[in-house]
């Protein structure tokens, strides 16, 4: 565990290029968590079945006629 | 350096071609200490407090537990508190009112059931993947389907900030403030809350607020229910009284709406990830969402009670705005009753205003791979801030338009949101199945035929309001 006297209430953060600073990081975040690592790297694709993608497109239909009828309540109630 | 993430781990076992894929152009190491930003050292303090509670021995353990909790709670408590925002609280209210208690009540509490099992897999995902909701979508499945579900979330999280600054704005005009200044002042009170460049700091703020979402019980308990009648209607579970006409499809709709919704995805996947919180975190994160759902269920519950003698009564609260119920129930709660009503909608607009701006910010963020994260100050994050605070902007300048049609938003702003649900629980039952990304941490077998019934059933109830609307004469 690093020492450091660096509270989690405090507002007071150590410059991210301090010796303090880096070694807190390195410690207690996963290296996923770190905002470069974010940045840089990505989930791939995942492959769309041919069913998953029906599915996905029914749903997406769904919605889209959903919309149109609240639509349409909303104008028979003006 | 710090160890990979179990999710890095399992997608490093099951997939060489590695499922993370990294951005041709970085030139640099991408976790270099160089490269460490302000966002990782303000979510490292915070992760070393966790730390420190884990490894401190000298107290018992169930002192320990209680301090994990206190540290790890937030999001949880947070999305459910915000999503008992000004509209859900005025469908309770309406539903108090025409209703009663007998069928309502344990309706209520079916639909937090259901926004329980849905909101508990944003915890898993948001801690395993430390990704945000939106930025998985578009990994995952692409833009295409990532736009929609983006569109989704934008129009309906617009549409509800709207709802929001319209309860604020009604709540305050019981004392007499002006729209201008009431819709004015909780605009300055958004951008102070949301401008302190610390997630902790923001969390444990909005946390204090959103405990005044109580203010509901004590109007409830004014109005000396018969706590009989309440006890008997939460175990027998009576008829829908007039059965499943129009208009008491869409009460349900609205009460549903109420308490599942997209933004609530967004939002929890969001704060988990910007907290910090780690696989090994998901317990408390369990724990989080259970207390919110509790004290979510009680308080809206509380919100039906407080509006049950003008039922009692047979005042008709049909065309009530938030103000008016405050007013209505003067009589049954006295001046006290009524004052804290129109507080308490206060607080759930201003509350779910911050919340709903956030998801939307982080959303933005993600998609758009800007600094998203509360713990950046605005100079380093200022599209994220832009988002935040822009939205709010524009949806409390839209309220203050005159001949608006507020109303109709109010109304029809939970049903939207129940219909905008079922392809947004479907990416996120696909991605936490998915093994590659959540390694062991996918679904059960039980978790998964919750989340699909949840889906199912809020289709159904979608099903049933579009048959209302196309074939009127059948009610």
């Amino acid at each position: 565990m690093p020492s450091t006297t660096n509270d989690s209430n405090n507002p007071h953060v150590p410059h991210p290029n301090s010796a303090s600073g880096s070694k807190l990081v390195h410690a207690v975040l996963e290296e996923d968590q770190l905002y470069a690592f974010k940045q840089k790297t990505h989930f791939g694709r995942r492959d769309i079945s041919p069913p998953l993608n029906i599915l996905l497109w029914a749903l997406r239909i769904y919605v889209i006629f959903m919309m149109a009828i609240v639509v349409v309540q909303i104008i028979r109630t003006i | 350096m710090a160890e990979p993430s179990e999710a890095s781990r399992n997608m490093s076992a099951e997939n060489p071609a590695g499922l993370l894929v990294s951005d041709k152009t970085a030139n640099a190491d991408a976790t270099s200490a160089e490269s460490l930003t302000r966002e990782d050292l303000a979510r490292a303090q915070d992760r070393l407090a966790v730390e420190r509670a884990r490894r401190n021995f000298r107290l018992p353990a169930s002192w320990r537990w209680l301090r994990l909790l206190w540290l790890l709670a937030g999001p949880g408590v947070l999305v459910f508190l915000g999503e008992n925002d000004a509209p859900s609280m005025l469908s309770y209210a309406a539903t108090g009112s025409k209703f009663g208690i007998g069928f309502f009540l344990p309706f209520i509490m079916l639909t937090f059931a259901a926004a329980w099992i849905v909101q508990e897999m944003t915890v898993r995902l948001g801690a395993v993947t430390h990704r945000g909701h939106a930025e998985m979508i578009f990994d995952r499945f692409g833009p295409f389907w990532g736009i929609f579900s983006m569109g989704d979330l934008i129009l309906g999280n617009f549409l509800t900030l709207i709802t929001e600054f319209i309860g604020i704005r009604a709540g305050l005009s019981f004392f007499g403030v002006p729209p201008l200044v009431a819709v004015g002042g909780a605009l300055l009170l958004i951008l102070a809350v949301t401008m302190t460049s610390r997630y902790w700091t923001w969390e444990r703020i909005l946390l204090t607020m959103a405990l005044f979402n109580g203010l509901f019980i004590p109007v409830a308990l004014l109005t000396h229910p018969n706590w009989g009648a309440v006890g008997h209607a939460l175990l027998t579970w009576s008829p829908l009284p007039g059965g499943l006409g129009s208009s008491n499809i869409i009460m349900m709709m609205a009460d549903i709406g109420a308490t599942v919704t997209p933004w609530m995805l967004f939002f929890q996947q969001g704060a988990t990830t910007d907290k910090g919180m780690q696989p090994r975190d998901v317990g408390f994160g369990r724990w989080d969402t259970s207390i919110g759902t509790l004290l979510a269920a009680v308080f809206g519950i509380a919100a039906v009670l407080a509006t049950v003698p003008l039922f009692t009564h047979g005042i008709s609260a049909a065309n009530f705005q938030g103000a008016q119920f405050a007013q209505a129930i003067e009589p049954y709660v006295g001046r006290l009753g009524s004052t804290l009503f129109a507080l308490g909608l206060v607080e759930a607009g201003l509350v779910a205003a911050i919340s709903i701006s956030t998801s939307s910010a982080y959303a933005f963020g993600e998609v758009l791979h800007h600094a998203h994260s509360l713990n950046r100050t605005v100079k380093e994050a200022w599209p994220f801030y832009l988002v935040l605070t822009g939205s709010a902007i524009a949806a409390g300048a839209i309220v203050l338009i005159p001949h608006a049609p507020l109303e109709f938003i109010v109304i029809i702003v939970n049903v939207i949101a129940v219909l905008a649900m079922p392809p947004a629980l479907l990416f996120l039952l696909l991605l936490v199945n998915d093994r590659q990304v959540m390694g062991d941490r996918v679904n059960s077998l039980w978790l998964n035929i919750a989340g699909i019934s949840v889906t199912v059933f809020l289709i159904a109830a979608g099903v049933g309001y579009a048959i209302t609307v196309v074939f009127p004469q059948l009610f």
